[in-house]
Parts: C-alpha cells; structure tokens; sequence
C-alpha cells in the first residue's frame, strides 16, 4: 500500500526537509519500516522497545491509531499517516 | 458573556502575548498572569507585548503595563515566579479557566494535572519552529495525559533550543483565545486539538478521545508531588 506521512518540524532532519514522505505498508508497523530504511533513525524516535512512544501520537486519517489497532492498525492505499509528537514551547 | 469570568494565564512569553490583549480587549473581569522572567533581546520577534525599552525588565510588570494602556481599567494580577506544585491549585483557586503557554512539558503535564483536580478548563498550547498545537480539556473530557500520556524526559526540543517563528505562537496563541472565547461563552470544544504548520500552511483540527487507562482521567492522580515534575519546571 502506498501511503502519505505526515513528518512534523523536529523530525524533518531525517527526511532531508521534506514535511511529507511516501512510505509502503499495510500496516502502520509496516509503514514505520519502511520509513526507517529510507530515513534511518526515523524508528527509534517513534517507538522504543514497548511500542510507540508514549509523547508520539501517530493519526491514520486522522484517527489516533491507539483506538485502533496500534501498530496493527491496517492502511490502505492513500491513506495519510501523520506523525504528532509532544512539543514543549511556547513561551 | 464573560461577566465575573477570572483566567489564570500560565507564562507571559510567545502564546501569552496574543492571549493577553485578545483577553484583555474581551469581557472577562480579570486575568492573573504568573511568570518569572526578565524580557530579552531574543525575545521581541514573537512576545509582541514587549518592545525595546522593556529589555532587562520583568514580563509581569511590563505585560501589566501593556495591558493597561491596551485595555485602561482592565483587572490584571500579577504573580512573580514559576506555575510549580506547591502553589498550582492556590492559584487556580478563584479561576474559571486556565490559558498555559509555559515552556516546557513538565509545566503543562502540571497545568493539565491541577486543572483537572480543580474542575478548571484548561486551553494548552505548544510551539517550536514553524509549527505547535493548541488543546482544550474540560472537566470530565480527554487532557493531556489522554494526548501525550506523560512527561517525556528526552527528545523534546523547547523554543529555547531550537527557536520559534513568531506567526506560529501568535496563530496559536489567538486559537488559544478563541477557545478560551468558546469556554467562557458556554460553547464545548472539549478534546479538539488543532495542528498548525506554518511552512506547509496547513490548520488541521482532530479530535482527542479519553484514554481508559489515562491515570489523570481515572483518578489516580489526585495530588501534585513536586517529585513528578521537578525533571522540567526547573528548567
């Protein structure tokens, strides 16, 4: 499945500036793979060792994926997955 | 609308700026603002309360100022010093919403923490570089902790390390506003989280849902130990 992702501002160093990125899966675990060959260290600042980061939140069509299945979460083609981290300014 | 209606705006920097004057222009009765920094330089592009001359001087006592001669009369207190544990829910106190535009997520996890015990709205926002988010809880509805679960310890970039453009704190900034508006006119807009991103252009809203196992929304945090949130208010 060839899907859109969505790559926020503190993650554009891995994608060389581009804010968004084509990625194939057809699942967001899949897609998070693939991401990681194309753009490495994109896998480590989405998931540790239990899963998704617990300050990343992850939106398949805009609809957070941990009320769906997570990273089982199925994608279909041109779907659009974006990436929402927790950014601290603002002062 | 806003009669009798008191907000305790958290921060006096980039995203309180346009919150300040929206508010102070608007009809609620008062506003407290506590801060404990000095205006800066590097500051001016995007805390548009502040000008040259301010430089060197505290934020309270220049953004106090600055809403006078905005809004004559207008009822502003001003409390020097961090929003930390031991004083959050005393200041929330004789509130009816909360507006945060800290500087870090230890301060909002506290904000989002003492407002949900006090059964006060709270209107969050963040911003680094060209792009930041902006939330509304209510009482009973998602908070933060149902967004972004807990404090992050690392990999969070601040305004003080990577920058921030100044259209992207006052977008948010006034989207901070506008749902402080929504609150304080009785309107719900419980959950809604709205994206900004001023390099693709893009204002895109999405809903946050209550987590079952968030720990704020299932009760299980019911005080604020200094321990929790010592990592970030400190810096």
């Amino acid at each position: 499945m060839a899907v859109t992702v969505r790559i926020p501002t503190p993650l554009r160093t891995l994608t060389g500036g581009a804010d968004e990125v084509p990625a194939d899966g057809g699942t967001v675990a899949e897609v998070i793979e693939h991401l990681e060959a194309n753009h490495p260290g994109m896998k480590d600042r989405l998931c540790d060792e239990k899963g998704v980061r617990r300050f990343v939140n992850l939106y398949a069509n805009d609809e957070d994926i941990r009320f769906l299945d997570n990273l089982e979460t199925t994608l279909k083609d041109g779907d659009t997955l974006s990436i929402v981290p927790a950014i601290a300014g603002g002062r | 609308m806003s009669v009798g209606q008191r907000a305790l705006v958290v921060g006096a920097g980039g995203l309180s700026s346009p919150v300040l004057r929206l508010l102070a222009k608007s009809s609620i009765e008062h506003v407290t603002i506590v801060d404990d920094d000095l205006v800066d330089e590097s500051n001016l592009h995007r805390q548009t309360l502040y000008e040259d001359a301010d430089v060197g001087r505290s934020k309270i006592d220049r953004a106090e100022a600055a809403l006078e001669a905005l809004s004559p009369g207008f009822s502003v207190r001003t409390v020097e010093g961090r929003f930390v544990p031991g004083t959050a829910l005393g200041l929330l106190a004789d509130h009816t919403i909360v507006v945060e535009g800290a500087d870090n997520l230890a301060t909002k996890f506290l904000v989002a923490d003492a407002a949900h015990i006090a059964g006060v709205p709270a209107v969050q926002a963040g911003a680094v570089r060209w792009a930041g988010w902006a939330f509304c809880a209510l009482p009973g509805s998602a908070c933060l902790r149902c967004l972004f679960e807990d404090i992050p310890r690392d990999r969070v970039e601040t305004c003080a390390e990577a920058g921030v453009v100044g259209p992207v704190v006052g977008v948010l900034g006034a989207l901070q506003a506008a749902f402080a508006f929504r609150l304080l006119q009785g309107e719900d807009p419980a959950g809604e989280l709205w994206h900004y991103d001023a390099l693709r252009g893009g204002l895109r809203k999405t809903f946050v849902r209550q987590r079952s196992d968030c720990p704020l929304c299932n009760g299980e945090i019911q005080d604020l130990p200094v321990e929790r949130y010592t990592a970030a208010c400190a810096a």
